[in-house]
């Protein structure tokens, strides 16, 4: 039990959960605060992710030259991505986007470009400068927490990401009680009135869609740096929506949304594997097999997620600490 | 109304849960996998570079094929056969990209499946020989495919198009509707062969009687999600985007569903087996083909034809333009939406019966082409059921191009299409069909 728990206790705090943390701050600017229905936050974290990667790997950058390239590449993806979409209706930016992260997942993965993005293998060894970096406190021990051991190298991107999660929620609480995001919720709640208002609106959406998607790129480099292997098979159409999922749970257009919805998501995650692989071991209580059984229990997590999904935006779409009042999506 | 709603949800989750965990032990039958690899080493300079799109055929000792499928992008085809024992594996020339060739050591070698380990073929491809075949010679075969193509998307793609026009709901769950289609009518060809011999018109039979049972699954998990969450939902006034979300819960939910009983593995209806081309003037195609293009193109005039000519399809088409206008005149709206999730439902299923004809039959299969459907319906203009069969042509007919005119990019091939339809969007945002004041 002690073991199930440590284990969901890491899930909380780890790199995937930090990972998601940030792509869902950023989906929170996108979709809590502006209203816009982007399905590609996927793409968003695609490109920071290889931003970090391909520069390292082929032309041997150093690994912290390559943060304004996530900066410039998410914004330059932003910016593609709304031209065509955000004066249309919202469905089309949900399609748009989708197609879009669909598009860069492909060509990354495609086996003509293998000297380039590692194909489907994806790019390994690029984070020698993250591990050179790793303070003397650090170094050479593993922290436990209870009965898990987290090594020097995981314990310093945690630290690193979490002072990211930490960066980006103080800028968004503090952009969105500027009279900026003030315009920005003027949008969600109506569009037309914030143009009649004199507000250009397009300006203000994709200004949102730049800001949400530079904060997903840095999502995408923590996941790679954490995993030490940027692959397509990291960024498929699943992450945008485990990245709703995320929000939804911790409170649409809330800053501590993301944080407290990722943290919960991946401690349930990681309890429920730790528990049903308990449960099909072979010994102790066991489930019976024409339920689940080892080959098959792990894929039982992603059937949680999608009924929690449905089941939470049916009964409880304010989230876990959301007020019904400021819930915001669905107001237009 | 709350509680009842939250027991009817969950009363479909077990139901559907129970219900593939009854066909869990059918479909893990002492199957082995075969794996096989295909490469590229000719012209790669020494290094081994992983070819997708090559067509793998596995026959058994004496002769009838057993599996058939696909390389993905690992350049690895996984193809389940019934048995252990001795395989012929064969590679097909047509299917090889641009500049390769057969290798040194012919297009098939046999293959030993042992029990519990499965078996392994690796084909390191050599440099093309002179093909006899010109690039224009293909192209007649290339456009008979993008039709073909663009008319399995049709089918699927008109349910979801008809379900976005009446009730504006992108329905993510779609894909798997699809899905259930082709899963369902896998697992079902498998009870039949278990009294008399496949092949021929027994086979022919019996694939049709499996194709009822999953047509008839996907229509009902259609109508049971529109009765048992879209319905109160509606009633209770929940927005659009938050039924979108709903939506992609519950494909979600679904989709590991299945993969949890039906398995990763992808494999073929019970009764497949492969056939010889029969020539019709320039282009060579196999009857199956053939019937199953014949098969769409009559369930797509059928819809037209309802669509127009009906009662019930004027009342579709009403509601669509305007659900409280048509409710005034006497509609009943209720029922002409219930309507549509069932004829989506089970035009879905059948879209989903031939894709996995020509593909085999896996458990993210809808998922993978749900992309498509979305691409369809929006570049032929969302919500007008005729866009969809414009938009799903136009779709078909461009991946095929892609594939036959970048024949070495031919795994890029559905890119393509999304990048066109984003194209579109930019210069004719409402789509092909589309009405302009639809939009933005």
């Amino acid at each position: 039990m002690s073991q199930t728990l440590s284990n969901g206790l890491f899930g909380a705090i780890g790199i995937t959960a930090i990972a998601y943390c940030l792509a869902a701050i950023g989906l929170n600017v996108h979709f809590g605060y502006t209203g816009l229905l982007n399905f590609g936050q996927a793409g968003f974290a695609l490109v920071g992710g290889y931003a970090v990667a391909m520069p390292v790997m082929n032309w041997q950058w150093s690994i912290w030259a390559t943060i304004p390239v996530v900066i410039m590449a998410s914004s330059v993806f932003a910016l593609l991505l709304g031209i065509p979409t955000l004066r249309l209706r919202s469905d089309y930016l949900a399609i748009v986007t989708i197609a879009a992260a669909e598009i860069l997942r492909l060509l990354v993965s495609t086996p003509k470009a293998v000297n380039v993005t590692g194909a489907t293998d994806g790019i390994n060894s690029f984070t020698n400068d993250i591990q050179n970096s790793i303070p003397g406190f650090l170094k050479g021990k593993t922290v436990p927490l209870w009965e898990k051991n987290i090594s020097d190298y995981e314990m310093w991107v945690i630290m690193l990401g979490w002072f990211l999660v930490i960066v980006f929620s103080v800028a968004v609480w503090s952009l969105m009680r500027s009279p900026w995001g003030r315009v920005l919720r003027s949008i969600r709640e109506d569009e037309d009135a914030a143009r009649s208002l004199g507000k250009n609106v397009f300006v203000y959406k994709m200004t949102s869609l730049v800001l949400g998607g530079v904060i997903g790129g840095f999502g995408g480099a923590i996941l790679v740096i954490g995993q030490r292997n940027a692959s397509p098979g990291s960024f498929q159409t699943q992450f945008t929506f485990l990245t709703y999922a995320i929000v939804v749970l911790g409170g649409v257009g809330k800053v501590k949304g993301p944080i407290v919805g990722a943290m919960i998501f991946w401690f349930m995650i990681n309890v429920s594997d730790s528990l049903l692989a308990d449960w099909t071991d072979g010994s102790g209580f066991q489930l019976p097999t024409w339920v689940m059984d080892s080959s098959n229990f792990s894929f039982f997590r992603w059937i949680l997620v999608g009924s929690g999904l449905a089941l939470l935006v049916i009964f409880r779409p304010q989230g876990i600490f959301g007020d019904k009042k400021e819930q915001a999506f669905d107001v237009r | 109304m709350v509680t009842s709603s939250f027991r009817r949800a969950l009363r479909l989750l077990l139901v559907t849960f129970a219900f593939f965990a009854l066909f869990s032990e059918t479909a893990h039958a002492d199957e082995e996998i075969l794996q096989v690899r295909v490469q590229n080493t000719a012209t790669t300079g020494g290094k081994k570079e992983p070819v997708a799109g090559v067509d793998i055929v596995v026959t058994d000792a004496a002769g009838a094929t057993v599996g058939e499928g696909l390389t993905d992008e690992k350049g690895v085809a996984k193809i389940a056969v019934p048995s252990d024992g001795s395989f012929t594996v064969t590679i097909d020339e047509a299917t090889l990209p641009e500049g390769l060739g057969l290798p040194e050591s012919g297009a098939s070698r046999t293959v030993n499946v042992t029990a519990g380990l499965g078996g392994n073929a690796n084909f390191n491809l050599g440099a093309a020989t002179a093909k006899a075949d010109s690039k224009l010679s293909l192209l007649p075969k290339t456009l008979f495919n993008g039709l073909r193509f663009g008319l399995v998307i049709a089918i699927m793609s008109v349910g979801l198009s008809l379900i976005y026009a009446t009730t504006g709901l992108s329905n993510f769950a779609h894909g798997e509707t699809v899905t259930i289609g082709a899963v369902m009518t896998a697992v079902a060809s498998g009870w039949f062969t278990l009294s008399s011999a496949t092949g021929g018109w027994g086979g022919f039979v019996q694939l049709g009687a499996a194709m009822v049972i999953g047509v008839g699954c996907a229509t009902a998990f259609s109508g049971a999600l529109e009765l048992a969450v879209w319905r109160p939902m509606r009633r209770r006034g929940i927005g659009l985007t938050s039924m979108m979300i709903v939506s992609i819960g519950i494909a979600m939910a679904v989709r590991f569903i299945i993969q949890m009983y039906y398995g990763s593995q992808p494999r073929s209806y019970a009764q497949f087996s492969s056939q010889t081309n029969i020539n019709i003037g320039p282009i060579g195609v196999t009857p199956r083909d053939l019937t199953t293009g014949i098969v769409a193109l009559v369930a797509l005039c059928s819809v037209g034809f309802l669509l127009m000519k009906t009662r019930t399809g004027k009342a579709i088409r009403a509601v669509s333009d305007n659900p409280d206008l048509a409710s005034t005149t006497g509609i009943n709206t209720e029922r002409i939406i219930l309507t549509v999730w069932l004829l989506g439902g089970a035009l879905a299923g059948l879209g989903g019966v031939i894709f996995g004809l020509d593909e085999q039959v896996s458990w993210n299969m809808g998922t993978k082409i749900l992309l498509m459907m979305f691409a369809a319906i929006t570049l032929g203009g969302l919500g007008r059921p005729f866009g969809a069969l414009v938009g799903s042509l136009a779709v078909g007919m461009f991946v095929q191009l892609w594939a036959w005119l970048f024949s070495s990019y031919a795994d890029l091939k559905t890119m393509g299409a999304l990048l066109a339809m984003i194209l579109v969007l930019l210069f004719r945002p409402q789509g092909i069909l589309g009405k302009k004041e639809r939009v933005g």
